[in-house]
This record gives structure tokens, sequence and C-alpha cells, in this order.
């Protein structure tokens, strides 16, 4: 079972902090987001948009590194990875 | 002057002879500098850099911009712009609210305090004219009170800004807080206010909002910056991320990458951090979401927390603050970190040089060079060394010459996680490598907000960029730093810049002053500006070298999975940004000067 955290108004949406999903081996974090959208039909759309793309400014990241510094959605997940999913958020 | 927006109205109040005198603003100055940060930046330079910054010869400049006071979307601030008594460099620091909007509706573009008044006093504002006033029954109040007794004297339609006891007793990082509890708090501008003996300003006014010189091109103008705003993933109001959970919506996100500094840096991640983050806040103890002057944003948290020994009802729950109070020093208490935060402001004292000096004690008692026992997250100890900080008492008053100063008193500058004396905020520069160098060469200090890249390294706004590669972040860092010099002239909030960009800033700023101007044009004012400032570091003595951070960013490695084994590569990066910069070693050459038409 593969980790997903969520974070902020995404938390909110799914109704948990934590998601499990089940994957194949060889799976990467589109797989991962997908299923996650399937398991919490509430983040379609908050997640991948209609181009099956991130949405812009939402934060992915396998235990704690920006996939977009990885190989986006083609990055590999292993299931003692953890995934983490932020909503756009900015600060100072 | 015929420029739209400003007031060109400046009152000078010379407080040993009380004498007050009105002056225009040089328009040459007003086009090569704007307001706020770099108007009052040029009036700090021409008053000369070698003055003491708590005696009588410093100023102190409360200034606004051209966009002030009209309903520019995010315009509402004010600058208050010394030398600083902490860091011995020019700085401004910016509060919002309302009291720059009022300011400016009180027909002034900025007041200008120089020399000791004799006896307590505040300084009172209304229609073009400032008086003193005796405020001998105000000493000693805390800020919270202050406004709350003047506010009440002086009736509707006003504005304070005040500093409490830290201010009085010079605290070098006290602070000025106005009456939405919105803090000037970095640099010490309060403890210079203390050292002239001025306890606050009142400002009275109704709302008057200045016109705009082409009416027409401002119509459009504002309306293309706010219809972003309200379409941004960022600031949507109640929608955005910023909006809805305030920018201490970022603990978790820092905390994953390792980039979240913990127990005085000796760590990368708390592992607490969730417990103090804005998720946490908005499902326990939130009770509001204040705002400022023209703004939709509404990214504040106000909080209550639950009755106790920590029972607080305050403005809000900031990232930086609950950072430097809470992880910083491994304290985990929601309600004492709001409680921490409400004691600094009633005091005045800015909240991150607090957090960076507890943890310097925390880490001194357990190494043993104090006898004073601070275990790393005592709440109770923490409260306690704030009262004793505020009142200097005991070893408070070695505490309030800052965090710096009070390591090296200790015998071990090192666990001072400070940059030109002042207390670095909450990014690991470790894991977030531009925000390293931007610390490094902040003119005010360790700063986050003079170059803020992590806009680019953590969200991807304009562009994504790798936190943890230092190549390419000598570009970078100048590109926001000359960014945020506009946006602090024009004193515009610098989360606009989420949503806006220069080129948005350029349209709003022409059509209200009346003068053609496109991005290039603001972004060389931004360059000005921060070169001003480097010049006059420069010959304060800043010069080969000053540009650092902490030995333990760079030698001792992350301790983060996400940043693991990383330490910042400045020198690399230095190299970088001195020649985007044109800068010698750190040091503005004459031709440079010449070249951006300085002073």
């Amino acid at each position: 079972m593969t980790t997903v955290r969520l974070y902020a108004s995404l938390r909110e949406l799914a109704g948990d902090r934590i998601v499990e999903v089940s994957l194949p081996d060889g799976a990467t974090v589109r797989d991962v987001l997908t299923a996650l959208v399937q398991a919490r039909p509430a983040l379609a759309g908050r997640v991948l948009d209609e181009a099956g793309q991130v949405v812009q400014y939402v934060g992915v990241f396998v235990d704690g590194r920006d996939i977009r510094h990885l190989r986006g959605l083609d990055t590999p997940v292993k299931p003692e990875n953890e995934v983490f999913v932020f909503p756009p958020t900015a600060g100072g | 002057m015929q420029l739209g927006g400003y007031a060109d109205h400046i009152a000078r109040i010379d407080l040993s002879s009380g004498e007050i005198r009105y002056e225009g603003i040089n328009e040459e100055d007003a086009r090569k500098y704007i307001g706020g940060r770099g108007l009052g930046v040029k009036y700090v330079f021409d008053n000369g850099p070698q003055v003491e910054p708590l005696s009588p010869d410093n100023i102190l400049c409360f200034l606004v911009g051209p966009l002030t006071g009209t309903n520019v979307s995010m315009s509402g601030r004010m600058a208050v712009v010394t030398k600083s008594p902490l860091t011995g460099t020019v700085t401004d620091s910016h509060h919002g609210g309302w009291s720059g909007a009022r300011l400016r509706w009180a027909g002034f573009d900025g007041l200008i305090f120089k020399g000791r008044s004799e006896r307590p006093v505040y300084a009172y504002a209304e229609d073009g004219k400032v008086e003193l006033r005796d405020a001998s029954d105000l000493w000693g109040k805390g800020a919270h009170d202050t406004v709350k007794t003047l506010l009440a004297r002086h009736g509707d339609d006003v504005s304070v800004v005040a500093i409490g006891q830290a201010g009085e007793n010079r605290v070098r990082f006290a602070a000025l807080l106005n009456e939405n509890d919105r803090a000037s708090g970095r640099g010490g501008t309060g403890a210079v206010a203390g050292s002239k003996n001025l306890k606050a300003l009142v400002i009275k006014a109704a709302k008057r909002m200045p016109k705009a010189k082409d009416r027409s091109a401002f119509k459009d103008a504002r309306k293309g910056a706010l219809d972003r705003i309200m379409e941004s993933a960022l600031l949507a109001p109640r929608k955005g991320g910023l909006s809805v959970f305030g920018t201490n919506s970022l603990t978790n996100i820092l905390n994953a990458m390792g980039g979240y500094p913990t127990k005085n840096a000796q760590l990368t991640s708390f592992d607490q951090a969730g417990e103090i983050s804005g998720e946490k806040v908005k499902e326990t103890i939130l009770v509001g979401n204040p705002t400022c002057h023209a703004c939709p944003v509404a990214c504040k948290k106000e909080v209550e927390t639950s009755r106790g020994k920590f029972h607080v009802h305050m403005e809000s729950v900031e990232y930086e603050s609950a950072w430097s109070l809470g992880g910083f020093c491994a304290n985990a208490d929601r309600d004492a970190i709001a409680y921490l935060i409400d004691l600094c402001n009633d005091y005045g004292m800015d909240t991150i040089e607090m957090g960076t000096l507890l943890a310097m004690v925390m880490e001194a008692s357990e190494k043993e060079l104090i006898t004073e026992r601070v275990a790393w997250g005592d709440a109770d100890m923490m409260v306690d060394l704030v009262h004793r900080i505020a009142s200097r008492t005991g070893i408070g008053d070695t505490l309030a010459e800052g965090t710096e100063r009070a390591a090296k008193a200790f015998g071990d500058p090192s666990i001072a996680m400070t940059v030109k004396g002042q207390g670095i905020p909450a990014y690991d520069p470790r894991a977030i490598k531009g925000m390293g160098l931007s610390y490094a060469t902040s003119n005010r200090g360790g700063c986050h907000l003079r170059g803020y890249t992590v806009a680019s390294e953590v969200v991807g706004i304009p562009v994504k960029t790798d936190p943890l590669v230092w190549e390419g972040k000598g570009q970078l860092c100048k590109a926001f730093q000359d960014l945020a010099a506009v946006s602090d002239s024009l004193d515009m909030c610098k989360f606009s810049s989420f949503a806006e960009r220069a080129e948005e800033y350029a349209a709003q700023y022409a059509a209200i002053v009346g003068i053609p101007m496109d991005a290039q044009g603001l972004l060389t004012i931004g360059e000005r500006v921060y070169n001003l400032e480097r010049h006059y570091n420069n010959l304060v003595g800043f010069r080969e070298g000053s540009d650092s951070l902490p030995q333990r960013f760079l030698n001792e490695p992350s301790t983060s999975p996400a940043s693991q084994g990383q330490v910042c590569e400045l020198d690399n990066m230095l190299q970088e940004y001195y020649e985007a910069r044109g800068w010698v070693n750190g040091v503005v050459p004459e031709s440079k000067l010449k070249e951006l038409q300085i002073p």
C-alpha cells in the first residue's frame, strides 16, 4: 500500500489526511494520483486537470522531493514511498 | 510636484526642539525612488550613514507610496525606515491594516522624526498638520493598552502606531504595532522610536481616496490586477490557499521538504510540525479572517486558544512567528505559540528575532554556556524570558541586545543563526538554496522578504526552480530582490506578486502618477533602491565578506530524508550573484552608481 498524505483544502475535500492506495509493481505518480481521485471523488479536478496533468501550483512530492524535479508524473513510486499532495499555497 | 497619487506633503518633526516643518517631495526623488522603502532609503542616506542608530541624529521615517490610500488592491501598507540599532544597516519594516491608507487620507506622504524629546510624546496628525502631545500617561503601557487608550481618546477614523515597553527600554529588536496589531517588526524600529521618547503616532482621517491622474486608464489597470487576484489559486478570496489557511499553510510543505529549521537549525524538520500548522490552527483555534485596506484576500488568521495559562484571543498566527516560537525552539504547544506571539506584540518585539534568540538560549543552555536551564520547547520558560527581555531584567538585559550580541556574550557566536546581526527566518538554506543566498545578500540582515525565491523554488512562480540546486540562483535572487524593492516602494503587499507581475504594478502606477511606466522601468527603480541600500551599507562598513551565513548552513548537512546531506553552497551562488549585480565582492562600484544615477 502506498501512503498519500493530503494537506489544507485537499484534506478537507477528501475528508482524510491520509489515504492508502494499493498499486501494482512499477506504479508511477500518475497511477497514485489516479487511484487517489478514484478513492476520493471529491478531489476530481483538484489534483489532476482534464488533460491528466497536475493542476497548476499543486505540489506533489515523493518522500519530500517535488516530482517536477524527478520524472514528473512518470516518477516511479514503491510501496515504501510516501506521496505528499499540497494545494496551491504560499506565504511569507 | 506635478505627479499624481502623492500628497506632495512631508512633515519633518524635530523632537529636540519641538519644531515641525512641512515640505514637498523632490520630484526627481519621487521619479527615481517612488515612495515607501525607496524614498525612505533616500532620506536615510541623505541623513548620513555614520549616525548612531539610538542617538538623536538618526531619523525615523513613516512613509507611504503613491498608490497608498487608493482602491488599488492590496495597497494599504506603511514603511518605517531608519538605521537599524540591531544590524547597523539601513532597514525598512512594513505593516498592513489601515494606518498606511489613513496617513495618506490625512494628507501626508510621510512623517520624518529626528532628535529626542525631553519627555514622552506622541505625534497627532490630521488634515496635513502634526502636533506633539504629552504621552507621559502612556509611557510604561504595552502597545495594546496604548492603542486602546488613544483610540478611546480620539474617536472614530483613527489609526495608532505605537511602541510597547520594549521600545521604551530600547530592546534592539523592538517593534511598532498598530491598531490592527500589525507590526513593523524587523530591525528595531521600535527601539529608535523609544530612543526618541516617541511613544506613538495617532492619525485621524476619514476615507478620502486620492484620484488617479488618468482615471480611465486606472479603471482598466485596477480591474486587470484585481481579476488576476480573484482568479489566483493562491489568493482568491475564500478559495485560494493563502486566503483560507493563511501563511501558516507553509509549515507542512516546508517540513516535508526538509527545509524547516528546527532546534536552532540543528535539524531540518520537526516531528511535531503538524500540530502547529495552518491546517491544525484552522481545525482547532481559528475564529476569524481579518484583512487590510483594499484587500480581498484576508490572509490573517485570528485565533482564540483554550482556557488556561495560555488563553489568548489574538490577531493572527503567521508562518514565521509559528515557526520561530514553535519549531525553531522545538515547541509544539499551539496555544503557547499564540500566547507568545501576542505577548511579543504587546511588548512590541519582533517575533522572528525573539524565536531565533530563544532557540540560541536553548542551545546555550544545552551546551552549559549559561547557568539558566532552558530546555527545548519549554514554553513556560519562553514566556518568562520574554518578560525579562522586554524589561531588560537579569539575563534579559543581555538578550535584549539581540541574538548575535547575546551569543557573543555567552562565548559562542556560532550558535547565533543570524545574518548581519538579524535572526534568520523560516526557510532552511540547505534545502531552499536560493533563500540562503537571499538571506546572505539581504541589505537589512536575515530576511526572507528581500528576495522571496520560495515563490519559485517551492511554488513555481513565475517559474519552477529546483530548491536543491544552487546554479542559477544568483540571477533569480536579484530578480526577486528588485521586484520586492518595487513593491515595497509602492508599498503594495508582497503577496500581490503571487498574482500580479511588474506589468500590472506599472500599469497602475502609470495611471495614478500620470507618467509613462513599463515593467522594465519599474524594475530599474527597484534595482536602484537595492543598490542605494547596498551603497549605504558599504559606507557604514559592510563590505567584502559581509554577505555570509552561519557556519551551520555551510558545513552541517541537512538531517531530513528529503534534503539529506545537503549544505548551502553560498560561495558559488555569491559569485553568480555579484556578477548579476555588477558588484565587486559585495561592494557597489562607482560605475554602477553612475549607471543607476545614485544618489
